[in-house]
């Protein structure tokens, strides 16, 4: 959600955390609604705001902004704290839009929910020839089917929203709003980096006598604070250009790219860097333990299903428990949306979100005398930055310590904090991911953990490329008409794995076979796929494997005398890049090791005459080496790419598409069988 | 006496919701052991659940809508997709009551549901608030039979006939439902509500639209309207549909003041065709604005393309940006008639239509409107008298006493076409007669043509310099045109790029140079493109180049190799490519593929040549699809021939190298 909208990326949201598009989705849920209804009222010579007029006529915009969509010409935030520390919001926007798509950045949005009142919202607008327009608040549309289709059953959350008139290239809109601010939380953020350039931001904060603030910076240098009169601080920006990521291959979330800042405040003196991820992380942990106190079902289920293994033994059985028994639904209502439901609702109704997941497996692992607890991350990878402690983050995860001194090899996903204790790391909402290891967009993140007086900021593990794999092993039987025929079976661990489990969980037997199907329609123009079969999908302790034959004819292509054959024939590794300059971190969805050994047996009367080179490369965050050879009447193919990194600086750039490149070829290039 | 408004919007979102469910009595049904064990269902082999039994019973005098549900949850998809329940219904009239459920497990264990359902705002305008009731089923497992009921109550001023949708997402194998209608004898109320065009209507009757399972008949008798069926398949998507739910088994009732279908397409039509002639009408400032458009002597063709010619200047709002009554008026503008649009230079589809008609009309010709649904979306369904069901309006003039279809309200549509989704649909017409219904003409593949060509340059070192042109006339055009208006020229640029990136090879970097004719629909669309980048894969001896320069990446439509559906191409069209390629010196073809032609007879045709003369590689390739709707049963035909077609695409051209070739060649090897 927060990924969509200015406004909404600043505020603080519920932890409801099943990683997913549902930002995008409420947010064009919402513009459909607003087209569904008539357009907006439009007064003629209304009286608009100087701010918006002032905005509206500053000075002509930086000349490398010429592309632009839109433009922020004004946004301007003030949080006053009530003396009882209520924080209320007066936020302003002006927007000019530049082409037709900036209309998308100029609908007025705000949130709001049964604790955070909204008490005004006004728009405003400048047609293009010159019109002034003063919405009426009858006119705005209001929805509360926020996450529907994401499994939020039922979110206090509301938007009121807004289609101005004049919303034309050349036009300009306005909004303000005020409302009060989530009483739970004692910090506010301001996200002044937009999509789109922002001419000037400005954000002040207004504390109640004898308060004090701090300010964190992410993804920016610290910006001087000026206390404009005791209590009240003020920052201002100016000429910010914006983030467009749209078409950028291999791109990081717009959220861990974009400049933010966040405010403490407080009646007592602050604390500053780790000793602020602390204080975090002890507000959620008193807000989440008392949640985790099961009843006797919850403890006696879990006793029945741990039995008397070992620590691994007895985790496994809960962890299965809570990921294929516990289904994810969503209820969140005020404190609700970052407050664990009690593990005993859980447990009877057997459905929960995010951190009632969590929760749930604290208070069964408790049972069994295993001690767990929260880790709020955010499934974009880098939107969490370590300079910037704060309540940022979409999901919630289990920590679970590790007895001292106990080992398995199960055991990867691994943290040891700074007072020396050991944590797995496990996202019970995933339900493909084996326990022992982290989903790819976990790994390498930030989280802080809520675990007390070990409360503190831990950096995800980044797991062992071998201990995600994709293995492809086929035998295929080349015919003197190129038709191509054989057995294939591909086998997917740790990780890697987690998005084919999903999509096969959830396939009839028909529709695994038109997935394999459309898998195939990749690799051959024509093809008849044979018997095919899926195995593991929810044995997460073992590899998931596919199984089928595939008859393709035409496979091989005829040239005089030549048969032409592609000894790569199932599966690509290879990523689309482009050949524009690279301003932007590379982020890969997950490390891993992806290897390929076919055979493709000649037909009688053809030998091998010419086969593509090897490639050896090393590039530093990868390798990849690949082999045709002809031995004993067949073509064998060999290759093996190991992802090393999930992350690299822009200047690697080039180095990765010359190694693409490479795939690109490898994975194209033909063998040529001549008829003897 | 009261009047009553049918809510209309309610009922449908009602029957349509996935997890729709029927009344049923006090007590809930108890499973047989069969159903209990159930692993898999022989009569929906691949269902993620099936319903059992689904009940709806509504009495409009008693003003409830109950509704229940009995299903079988048979794999996790079927757990996710039925385990959370939202019923949608308006508030202010009407509210949710008396939810009950519970989950069975396959071992006969129950589990009440004794949550709280939630009431959750969807949209609130101005007066209108829609709701939903959302509750989520206890502890459901993959095996378990879930079931539930509720009432939807509505107010004594609203009638709501229910519009009963017999397809749901899994297969039903019983469904009953009932329906007691308003005594429109004996009641002393008068039912009113309004039409399309905003004319309030009295009902005096009750009507319904039925489709049905074969041999399945609804029970009309003292008691109400009955009807029960079995064994109803689920809807399947699949890609390249037409409009799966004008299809569908449905039964669908209406209070209506008409006495038959006749009468109401009659009444109805008369009232649209009023009101298109009353806007369309060609009153002295649309004829002073037409003489100064046509000349004197021009024939209709010439009059109609000055005045066609005319109306594409005109702003369409449906591809920009709608305005609201309101912002008109502030701006000094209204929308009452044809002349207005003129003026304001601006209109939405259906107005700019209107606005062609009347200009036609002042010119001396004779014109008429048409409405139609789109293809895209719905079919008419005569049956259900409802007008909203005509979505679009198109152009019938007569020309030199033959009639020409037009679409005016679709900017830059060619001169005496229509868009695809407005091709051979059924609809209503205006008429000397009046209105009447009529089947909208279908295009051949010459109405939709592109060529493709590339003048290219290979160095020995595998580099590839070269342009691109893309001529294009018909629903390609039309398409890219209309982006520019939805976004702007920079826009189709980068999404033109993006599009010929993914067909042609790998390696090969393309880029827009400009269009011509984006904004005139008088002439074919001509994109211009720059082409760099590398071209083709070597081993020790030679090098490899595809064959088909614009397929190289493409990938056969359909990958499924079974079909429920027919298949709709949208339109037929002709693609015709013709490809130039210069090797370097050192750089000598052995072998081009051969040449062939893949017909499928009186459908489509395929074929491809290759030659070369002295060191340029060229190539040809047409590609002609003559029909728009496929069968079932032609399914395997079509898919055999874009597999066959696709597997020529992948057909290479192997090169030699000489030593000079090779040297090069070497050079240009990644590390």
């Amino acid at each position: 959600m927060r990924d969509q909208t200015k406004e909404r990326r600043a505020r603080t949201s519920p932890i409801s955390g099943r990683p997913s598009l549902r930002g995008a989705r409420i947010w064009t849920a919402a513009l459909l609604m607003v087209g569904c209804v008539a357009m907006a009222h439009a007064s003629k010579d209304a009286q608009l705001p100087d701010w918006v007029l002032q905005a509206a006529t500053d000075a002509p915009l930086k000349a490398d902004w010429r592309d632009a969509k839109a433009v922020y010409l004004l946004e301007d935030t003030l949080i006053t704290v009530q003396p009882d520390g209520r924080p209320v919001e007066r936020y302003r926007a002006v927007v000019r839009i530049l082409r037709p798509q900036g209309r998308d950045e100029a609908h007025p949005v705000t949130w709001f929910t049964k604790d955070e009142k909204l008490e005004s919202f006004h728009v405003w607008s400048i047609g293009p020839d010159g019109h002034h327009y003063a919405m009426k608040d009858s006119e705005y549309i209001e929805s509360g089917d926020v996450g529907a289709g994401e499994g939020i059953l039922y979110g206090d959350i509301r938007m009121k929203v807004a289609s101005p008139p004049g919303a034309d290239p050349g036009g300009v809109v306005a909004w303000e709003y005020v409302k009060q601010l989530s009483p739970y939380f004692a910090e506010d953020t301001w996200g002044f980096q937009n999509r789109v350039p922002t001419v000037r931001s400005v954000y002040e904060i207004d504390l109640p006598g004898g308060w004090h603030e701090e300010a964190v910076w992410a993804r920016h240098a610290r910006v001087e604070t000026a206390e404009i009169t005791p209590g009240h601080f003020r920052w201002e920006q100016a000429n910010i250009d914006g983030i467009d990521l749209a078409d950028v291959p291999l791109a990081p979330d717009w959220e861990a790219l974009a400049g933010r800042m966040t405010v403490h405040f407080s009646a007592d003196p602050l604390p500053e860097g780790d000793a602020l991820w602390s204080k975090i992380g002890n507000w959620y942990y008193t807000l989440a333990a008392p949640r985790s106190e099961g009843g006797g079902d919850v403890a006696s289920t879990a006793r029945t299903l741990a039995g008397d293994g070992d620590f691994m033994a007895k985790l496994a059985k809960v962890a299965d428990f809570m990921q294929q028994q516990i289904r994810y639904v969503g209820i969140e209502i005020g404190i609700g949306g970052w407050q664990p439901h009690p593990a005993q609702d859980i447990f009877r109704s057997r459905y929960g979100d995010c951190k009632d997941k969590a929760t749930l497996t604290v208070a069964m692992l408790d049972a069994v005398g295993i001690r767990g607890a929260w880790v709020s991350v955010d499934d974009r990878r880098g939107v969490i930055d370590p300079n910037a402690p704060s309540l940022f983050g979409n999901h919630m995860i289990a920590a679970i310590e590790i007895p001292k001194g106990y080992e398995n090899p199960r055991l990867q996903a691994v943290v040891t904090t700074k007072s020396g204790r050991r944590y797995l790391i496990f996202d019970p909402t995933n339900p493909y991911v084996p326990v022992g290891q982290l989903p790819d967009y976990e790994q390498g993140s930030y989280g802080v953990l809520a675990a007390g007086d070990d409360s503190q900021l831990i950096q995800l593990p980044i797991l062992n490329p071998d201990a995600e794999s994709i293995e492809r092993k086929a035998k295929f039987e080349l015919a003197a008409d190129g038709t191509l025929k054989g057995d294939v079976t591909v086998l997917r661990y740790g990780a890697l794995s987690d998005g084919m489990r999903g999509r096969l969980a959830m396939d009839s037997d028909k529709e695994q076979r038109e997935l394999v199907e459309r898998l195939l329609q990749h690799d051959f123009s024509t093809f008849t796929l044979g018997d095919e079969k899926v195995a593991h999908v929810r044995e997460l302790d073992k590899p998931l494997e596919m199984d089928y034959s595939v008859t393709a004819p035409l496979y091989a292509k005829g040239a005089g005398s030549l048969l032409l054959v592609r000894p790569r024939v199932v599966g690509s590794d290879a990523e689309g890049l482009d050949e524009k300059p690279r301003k932007v971190p590379i982020s890969f969805t997950g490390v891993g090791t992806w290897r390929d050994d076919f055979d493709v047996k000649i037909p009688a009367g053809y030998t091998v005459d010419d086969v593509p080179d090897p490639v050896s490369m090393d590039v530093g965050f990868a390798t990849y080496h690949s082999e045709v050879k002809a031995e004993g009447g067949a073509l064998h193919y060999k290759r093996e790419y190991v992802l090393k990194k999930l992350e690299l600086e822009p200047g690697e750039y080039a180095k990765l598409r010359k190694l693409e490149a490479a795939i690109t070829t490898d994975e194209n290039s033909d063998a040529v069988l001549k008829k003897q | 006496m009261v009047t009553i408004l049918h809510r209309t919007f309610l009922l449908a979102t009602l029957s349509l919701f996935a997890a729709i469910p029927a009344w049923c009595a006090p007590t809930w049904t108890q499973p047989t052991p069969e159903q209990l064990k159930m692993t898999s269902d022989p009569a929906a082999p691949d269902a993620p659940a099936v319903y059992l039994f689904h009940e709806e019973t509504v009495d409009d005098n008693v003003h409830f809508h109950r509704v229940y549900a009995q299903i079988k949850i048979l794999t996790e998809k079927g757990k996710e997709d039925f385990s959370d329940i939202e019923i949608p219904y308006e508030g202010g009239g009407s509210d949710i009551k008396a939810v009950e459920g519970r989950t069975i497990h396959a071992d006969g264990t129950v589990i009440p549901f004794t949550g709280k359902p939630y009431s959750k705002e969807l949209v609130k305008s101005g007066d209108v608030k829609w709701m939903a009731k959302v509750f989520s089923m206890p502890d459901v497992q993959v095996g378990s039979i879930i079931e539930y009921r509720w009432e939807l109550q509505y107010s004594d001023d609203w009638y709501m006939p229910p519009r009963f949708y017999l397809q749901e997402s899994a297969f039903t194998h019983k469904a009953h439902y009932h329906f007691v209608p308003l005594n429109l004898a004996t009641t002393t109320r008068i039912l009113t509500g309004k039409d399309a065009f905003g004319k309030e209507t009295v009902a005096n009757r009750l009507l319904y639209y039925s489709n049905l399972p074969p041999g399945v008949k609804v029970r009309a008798g003292m008691d109400g309207y009955d009807l029960v069926v079995e064994n109803v398949p689920a809807l399947t998507e699949e890609e390249f549909s037409p409009p799966l739910d004008s299809y569908a088994y449905q039964l669908l009732f209406y209070y209506s003041q008409a006495s038959s279908g006749v009468d109401f397409w009659k009444e109805e039509g008369k009232v649209w065709s009023k009101d298109v002639d009353r806007f369309a009408n060609p009153s002295d400032k649309i004829r002073q604005t037409v003489a100064g458009i046509v000349g004197v002597g021009d024939s209709d063709d010439q009059k109609l393309r000055k005045i066609y010619a005319a109306v594409m200047t005109v702003e369409n709002t449906r591809l920009t940006r709608e305005r609201s009554a309101e912002e008109n008026k502030a701006a000094g503008l209204r929308v009452k008639t044809a002349a207005d649009i003129w003026e304001q230079k601006r209109g939405s589809d259906d107005e700019i239509t209107r606005l062609f008609i009347a200009m036609a009309r002042a010119a001396g010709l004779k014109a008429w409107a048409m409405a139609v649904p789109e293809r895209n979306k719905a079919l008419f369904n005569g049956g259900w008298l409802d007008w909203s069901q005509l979505e679009d309006e198109i152009a019938i003039v007569n020309a030199g006493g033959k009639e020409v279809f037009f679409d005016p309200g679709q900017r830059y549509c060619e001169f005496g076409k229509l868009h695809w989704a407005h091709t051979q649909m059924l609809g209503i017409r205006q008429s000397d007669s009046g209105p009447a219904l009529m089947t909208t003409p279908g295009a051949t593949y010459q109405d939709n043509q592109m060529l493709r060509t590339a003048d290219l340059t290979l160095s020995a070192d595998g580099t590839l310099k070269g342009t691109v042109r893309i001529s294009m006339g018909g629903a390609e055009a039309l398409r890219w045109r209309q982006e520019a208006l939805r976004t702007d020229e920079q826009e189709v640029k980068k999404d033109f790029e993006t599009l010929l990136r993914g067909q042609v090879p790998d390696g090969v970097e393309i880029k827009t140079n400009h269009f011509v004719g984006l904004t005139d629909n008088t002439t074919a669309l001509l994109v211009v493109m720059d082409v760099n980048g590398s071209l083709g894969t070597q081993t020790g001896k030679r090098v490899f180049l595809p064959s088909a320069f614009f397929e190289a990446r493409e990938k056969p439509l359909f990958a499924a190799g079974k079909r429920e559906n027919p298949v709709d191409m949208h339109y037929p069209y002709v693609a015709q490519d013709k490809v130039d390629l210069v090797l370097a010196p050192g750089l000598a073809i052995e072998s081009l593929p051969k040449g062939t032609s893949i017909p499928i007879p009186q459908m489509a045709i395929y074929k491809a040549d290759y030659s070369n003369a002295g060191s340029t590689y060229h190539q040809e390739r047409v590609m002609a699809i003559g029909n728009t709707l496929f069968k079932a049963a032609e399914y395997p035909q079509l898919r055999e021939f874009f597999q066959k077609t696709g597997a020529q695409d992948q057909e290479q051209v192997v090169l030699t190298r000489s030593a000079e070739g090779s040297a090069a060649g070497d050079a240009g090897k990644s590390e």
